[in-house]
């Protein structure tokens, strides 16, 4: 009974601790990438001249997406970018996407359209696309996704800068904000997603370049094996491999796209169980390679991930002892695991995340007026958020590693919040 | 035909269709998850406004907390965070040229059709045209790679 006391402690003292040290370490790690580049940019609606503007290729996979084909294009119309062109691959979609390219192929000069066959997945369409892309720099969006006028400039400025750059990523923004968990979702992309892409650009290794808003280099994913058609999640897949091959990676924040986030509990479920088991599989896939070849450098992205699963179990666990020794207490020697309830180290957790949202605030605001009326969702995000993010963890991984290696990752019709 | 409209920028969706219920309720929800911060902090926020309000800057009706005892729970923690800010500080030492870059430099050489179709068994042949469709379908043999391309329509937009 000592033992299982003891075990219980160490489990709160890991529980509270693995967030409170990330949560303080994305801090610091934002702040320094807003010192060392942010702070003396110019602002993402002012691009400067760049001394050439090399021929850049847009893909965008489309499966299904007559509603948002409108809105899409749209958005791909007003780029201000001198040498572009947008290449839309239709995989098999069953609407009228189809005609619907079509009749925007006659209209809108830079528009080129693919028509797949037979429907083969995300990852098949990128490749087809970037076959039949002129450019050497490829940009990927999402079929719903609206991408900003000047994200091409702010892309291309990178990758002429640094010659050994293979991949950025953009700095997704959240579109609609109608209920809770849209609005929950605005703050999350920058305090949790934002700063932690901060951090890690400063030590140079990212988890993923996001499919939503990215840009590659062309000898790079050739480098890197291209998007493999089994991969659940193609861009974290494609990210560990571009690395493995030497490539960098980096994020660009001034390259704005704005993305529909689901607004049901379902929606979002299923995504974030998707993205659980698809990042478990490419990192499952790339561990091999990284020990073989000794690539040290990915050692602090792979390390978090997998204590991040630990701690998911972590949480499983101590939940469950908290119900059971709360259940039969005659059987445990009394309270074990932790409090479901908020206390001490709970309000200490809490505050510290409003704390990180405080300074993603301060870092992301330059991005979006009016950013910091998202806090008032935000208090959501520690007392229910990482209870999802918890339970998609602790089932994507089994799920991952259950997966069938010959099993091809298929398109997921999502949620794309209220109107 | 469908219709391009001028996007308004950001283009933000506020939810002109969720009912005015459902808002007042996603208000009031959230107020009630601030309230329970406040009710856990409260011992805190009196230890505040105590030592805020006259005379400044002491606790005057309250005790004032005691700090090694904070401290000491928190050290293993700060130590690990002590830590990380010493490796991210490390690391922008070290990568500050990469991340500060902005000066253009010489390019690697692009990827030739060749290389691009190779990778997937296709010929230069075979891609190259691709390159030239303004409208194109792809078709896939057995193991699920692209096999050919049926242009159907060149050029520039009429």
């Amino acid at each position: 009974m000592q033992q299982l006391q003891e075990f219980s402690v160490a489990l709160s003292v890991f529980c509270f601790g693995y967030p409170f040290v990330m949560s303080c370490y994305w801090m610091i790690g934002g702040v320094l990438f807003m010192l060392l580049r942010e702070r003396h940019e110019p602002l993402p609606d002012a691009p400067p001249v760049l001394a050439s503007y090399p021929m850049v290729s847009i893909l965008l996979p489309c499966f299904n997406e007559e509603d948002q084909a409108a809105e899409t294009f749209a958005a791909l119309t007003e780029i201000e970018y001198p040498n572009w062109e947008v290449i839309a691959i239709n995989d098999g979609s069953r609407d009228r996407t189809a005609e619907i390219l079509d009749q925007l192929a006659l209209r809108i000069p830079q528009l080129r359209v693919v028509h797949l066959a037979q429907n083969q997945g995300k990852s098949t369409a990128l490749i087809v696309g970037a076959l039949a892309a002129r450019g050497e720099f490829l940009v990927g969006i999402d079929g719903d996704a609206l991408l900003d006028r000047h994200a091409l400039t702010w892309f291309v400025r990178r990758f002429l800068a640094d010659n050994k750059l293979g991949a950025l990523t953009g700095n997704p923004r959240i579109r609609n904000r109608a209920t809770l968990l849209g609005r929950l979702q605005v703050g999350e992309f920058s305090s949790v997603v934002g700063l932690i892409k901060r951090a890690q650009s400063v030590y140079g290794t990212l988890f993923t370049v996001s499919g939503v808003i990215c840009a590659f280099r062309k000898q790079a994913l050739a480098d890197a094996g291209w998007w493999s058609p089994a991969a659940l999640t193609d861009d974290v897949e494609v990210t560990w491999r571009m690395q493995l091959a030497g490539w960098r990676v980096a994020f660009e924040p001034k390259a704005l796209c704005w993305i529909l986030m689901p607004e049901t509990i379902k929606g979002l479920w299923r995504q974030r169980l998707r993205w659980a088991e698809g990042g478990m599989q490419s990192v499952l896939a790339a561990t091999p390679v990284m020990i073989r070849r000794r690539s040290w450098h990915l050692l602090p992205v792979w390390g978090n991930f997998m204590v991040s699963v630990v701690w998911a179990y972590a949480m499983v666990l101590g939940l469950s002892l908290w119900v059971v020794s709360n259940l039969f207490p005659e059987f445990t020697g009394g309270g074990l695991g932790f409090s479901a309830w908020p206390q001490w180290w709970g309000t200490v957790l809490a505050l510290t995340y409003l704390l990180q949202s405080l300074v993603s605030v301060a870092v992301d605001s330059r991005f979006e007026k009016g950013l910091a009326r998202s806090m008032f969702w935000i208090i959501w995000y520690p007392l229910v958020f990482w209870l999802l993010q918890t339970g998609t963890a602790a089932l994507g991984s089994p799920r991952a590693l259950a997966r069938k290696k010959s099993s091809r990752g298929t398109w997921i019709s999502p949620d794309r919040g209220v109107r | 035909m469908i219709e391009l409209r001028k996007i308004e920028w950001p283009p933000l969706l506020l939810g002109g269709n969720v009912p005015r219920w459902r808002q007042l309720l996603d208000v009031g929800l959230t107020l009630l998850a601030w309230g329970v911060l406040f009710w856990m902090m409260r011992y805190t926020l009196a230890l505040a406004q105590d030592f805020l309000r006259p005379p400044h800057f002491e606790f005057s009706s309250m005790s004032p907390p005691n700090w090694l005892e904070l401290a000491y729970r928190l050290s293993p923690f700060s130590r690990f965070i002590a830590a990380l800010l010493l490796w991210l500080l490390f690391w922008a030492l070290v990568r500050r040229r990469y991340l500060r870059a902005t000066e253009p430099m010489t390019q690697p050489p692009p990827l030739s059709i060749a290389a691009q179709a190779a990778d997937f068994g296709l010929s230069e042949e075979t891609v190259a045209p691709w390159r030239e469709a303004r409208i194109l379908v792809v078709h896939f043999g057995a193991d699920g790679h692209p096999s050919h391309g049926d242009v159907r329509l060149r050029g520039s937009p009429p």
